[in-house]
């Protein structure tokens, strides 16, 4: 295991390999791209501020995103409204697309938040389960049954 | 769950490009900002420190500001008899003006003479802290001696002393604090 020193943070660097990934949990999370903006934007002020020590790269991904969920969790927290996502926000989106995305958004603002964000680290962003589990801080099974409850709720919606 | 097509539009979503403006330029103002705090931090320290040591010099000083016959009263000074009082008509009593600022309820003690306001009122005994406005008339009969005024606080006690010289008409104030 290759131990990375706590060194001056390369924001461009940085920015780069995570800002779209976060950009994404925070707006699936969020469901409004200003918030997931300002999510985006306290996470890497955290980094460039106070770097943490990172053991590997899967570490620090799993850093990044772990500070971005409880990052939406406190603006979560702090707003008064329950914003919908319109597609006006999300940027540079194709136009093929749209239908897309506006029909997973839809699917994931339904679920409770703790479904959304395990929902979407395993089927959308391709993390495996117990990645998912690690990041979230939860146990494998526990991962599981959000995964399978969250199945069947978006299969009652539909049906 | 998902379709791939959703998937797939879903991975196509990045970041606002002005995002890495915004981002950029707090990390720039933060950076600015940190040693600011630290100067700031620094700088109330040094302020309340010097704040305390005023107040320890000065604000916390029990003894009172005396001015006597005008003029800051420090350890000792000189003045002549120019006093109303001194003329020809009434030559017999010695008239000076004080002010004193006690900082301290205090217990006037005169040795001789006494202590008058510009209305003519007597003040003796304990005197609430604050400013006092007053003349020290001092007989005929006592211009030969020392007269003392004390002015007894809890925390301090300040001595004045009149000293008269009959020759020059010339009248020496000394102050000693205990």
């Amino acid at each position: 295991m290759s131990m990375l020193n706590r060194k001056t943070p390369d924001f461009d660097s940085v920015y780069n390999t995570y800002a779209d990934l976060l950009y994404r949990v925070a707006l699936a999370k969020l469901c409004s791209s200003a918030d997931a903006e300002d999510a985006v934007q306290d996470v890497f002020l955290k980094y460039m501020t106070r770097p943490p020590i990172f053991f590997n790269e899967n570490h620090e991904k799993a850093w990044f995103i772990r500070v971005t969920i409880n990052q939406c969790c406190d603006i979560a927290r702090r707003r008064s409204y329950h914003p919908t996502l319109t597609l006006d926000d999300i940027h540079d989106i194709a136009a093929e697309d749209e239908a897309s995305v506006s029909d997973l958004m839809d699917k994931l603002s339904r679920l409770p938040k703790k479904y959304r964000e395990t929902v979407t680290l395993h089927c959308l962003e391709g993390f495996s389960l117990s990645e998912t589990a690690a990041i979230l801080g939860v146990s494998l099974s526990a991962t599981k049954m959000r995964l399978s409850r969250a199945r069947e709720m978006l299969k009652e919606q539909q049906g | 769950m998902f379709s791939d097509k959703e998937i797939q539009a879903y991975k196509k979503i990045s970041a606002p490009p002005e995002l890495y403006g915004k981002i950029k330029s707090s990390v720039t103002t933060k950076s600015r900002f940190i040693p600011s705090v630290v100067i700031k931090t620094v700088g109330a320290v040094a302020a309340c420190f010097i704040i305390a040591v005023a107040i320890m010099m000065f604000g916390a000083n029990p003894e009172p500001d005396i001015i006597c016959n005008g003029q800051e009263l420090q350890s000792s000074m000189l003045f002549y008899d120019i006093s109303p009082a001194s003329d020809k008509r009434e030559s017999s009593v010695l008239s000076v003006p004080f002010e004193i600022e006690l900082r301290e309820d205090t217990e006037i003690v005169l040795s001789c003479g006494r202590l008058v306001t510009s209305e003519g009122e007597s003040v003796d005994g304990i005197l609430k802290k604050g400013k006092l406005e007053i003349w020290w008339e001092i007989p005929e009969s006592d211009k030969k001696i020392d007269c003392e005024m004390v002015l007894k606080g809890e925390k301090t006690t300040t001595v004045i002393t009149l000293t008269y010289d009959n020759a020059k008409k010339a009248v020496r104030a000394t102050k000693t604090t205990k």
